[in-house]
């Protein structure tokens, strides 16, 4: 290739390195595409009923699960499309079938109040006749005993928001240390953004700044107007914190 | 269009940004490379073959003709100026090649002493002459030293360099 006004020595084409950067790049790319391959197979991004198919294929691919089990996983889905249930559904159903089981793990009552538990917790036995038989004899002193006993674990549950709100409030109060943390950073920051405010005002001269040296000393004593700065175009000296000699007096 | 709460209905899903910005990854790192490059010659070859010059004690004039030209896409040369002096003579062949090799002598046209050079085994001062002998120059061959020195290797080596460190500085796929 001519250049005029000019003798080329050494022309260099870079194209070979380019190409060895893209073929890295390439391998970045097909790494990255494995790691989707399992980031989808985990059910994460939400995909149709045909791209449940594909995952089935990223699953295989990715060696996650073997062929006999995507088959297995194929035929299940074949037969929910032929049953007319979609896959929405079939994922709302799936929800509440793991939410109604978390809530039976957790309550053993599907998910209802059970008076019998709670009387079991507060100490009553259901198959202890002796307590129930005081219910008829003693009412007062059944009901008595009774509240003494379940009320630790009604108000535990009744109060804990309460209490939660009321340490809230307590260390968010003004004068507290939440509240002081906050304050004191808001004022750093804003001392910090006056500073620059100030000084770019300098800088460009909507402010006036005088820099006096100390007085007492044997030389005379330097004066600088940010004004006078700005106006004779060294503006670039003060701000580098470097002084000029001004007026002498 | 691309749908972004792909939960329901088939269609791309939220991975169609990303496969859409790997489409053209290539042309983009090839972009970068291509914007930079030129720094990177100034860097890894100009400069040095300056110093070269300047440590030979070369003319300041010659220092000055090396530049470097962008020659195309991915395409970069160092060069040198082709006209010399206030009267546009292309010498750059001369001083890369020499001339005169074992020298030659140089005769007037006319009787006298028409001839004029300074200093040399006479003496300082200005001297005439009919008839002068002229060494020849061997010439700088700067093509001969970039290449022993291999500043073209390193400025290959800080492309590949520079482009993987960009990828992973910037997260580029």
């Amino acid at each position: 290739m001519d250049i005029p006004g000019k003798k080329i020595l050494i022309p260099v084409e870079v194209q070979a390195q380019a190409q060895q950067v893209v073929l890295e790049m390439k391998k970045m790319i097909d790494e990255m595409d494995s790691k989707v391959s399992r980031f989808q197979s985990m059910g994460f991004v939400g995909m149709g009923v045909g791209a449940a198919a594909n995952q089935q294929n990223f699953l295989k691919k990715a060696g996650v699960i073997g062929v006999n089990e995507s088959i297995k996983e194929q035929e299940n889905i074949e037969r929910k499309v032929k049953s007319g249930a979609g896959f929405e559904s079939t994922l709302n159903k799936a929800i509440d079938d793991s939410i109604e089981e978390v809530i039976d793990r957790e309550t053993e009552s599907g998910g209802r109040l059970d008076i019998k538990k709670l009387l079991g917790m507060a100490g009553f036995d259901s198959k202890n006749m002796n307590d129930w038989f005081s219910m008829v004899t003693n009412p007062r002193g059944f009901f008595q005993v009774f509240f003494l006993r379940v009320l630790p674990i009604l108000g535990g549950v009744l109060t804990a928001k309460e209490i939660a709100e009321f340490i809230f409030s307590e260390m968010t109060a003004r004068n507290r240390p939440f509240d002081l943390t906050f304050r004191r950073t808001i004022n750093e920051e804003f001392v910090k953004l006056r500073a620059r405010e100030l000084r770019q005002q300098i800088r460009v001269g909507e402010r006036q700044a005088i820099f006096v040296s100390e007085a007492g000393v044997s030389h005379p004593i330097e004066v600088v107007n940010t004004f006078e700065l700005v106006r004779t175009g060294d503006i670039f000296q003060l701000d580098a914190f470097r002084v000029r000699k001004g007026y002498q007096f | 269009m691309i749908n972004f709460e792909s939960s329901s209905a088939p269609g791309p899903s939220l991975l169609a940004v990303p496969s859409l910005r790997l489409g053209d990854a290539e042309e983009r790192i090839k972009d970068y490379i291509d914007r930079h490059m030129v720094d990177w010659f100034i860097q890894e070859v100009l400069d040095p073959t300056r110093n070269i010059a300047i440590s030979r004690k070369l003319s300041q004039r010659f220092i000055d003709a090396l530049t470097v030209v962008k020659t195309g896409y991915l395409g970069v040369a160092l060069a040198l100026e082709e006209m010399w002096g206030p009267d546009q003579i292309p010498l750059h062949d001369m001083l890369e090649d020499g001339w005169g090799e074992g020298g030659y002598d140089i005769v007037t046209k006319e009787e006298g002493y028409n001839l004029k050079w300074t200093g040399g085994k006479y003496g300082p001062g200005v001297h005439f002459a009919p008839k002068v002998h002229h060494p020849g120059f061997s010439g700088y061959h700067i093509k001969d030293t970039v290449e022993n020195w291999g500043f073209i290797e390193r400025f290959q080596q800080r492309i590949v360099d520079e482009a993987t460190k960009y990828m992973e500085s910037t997260r580029f796929i």
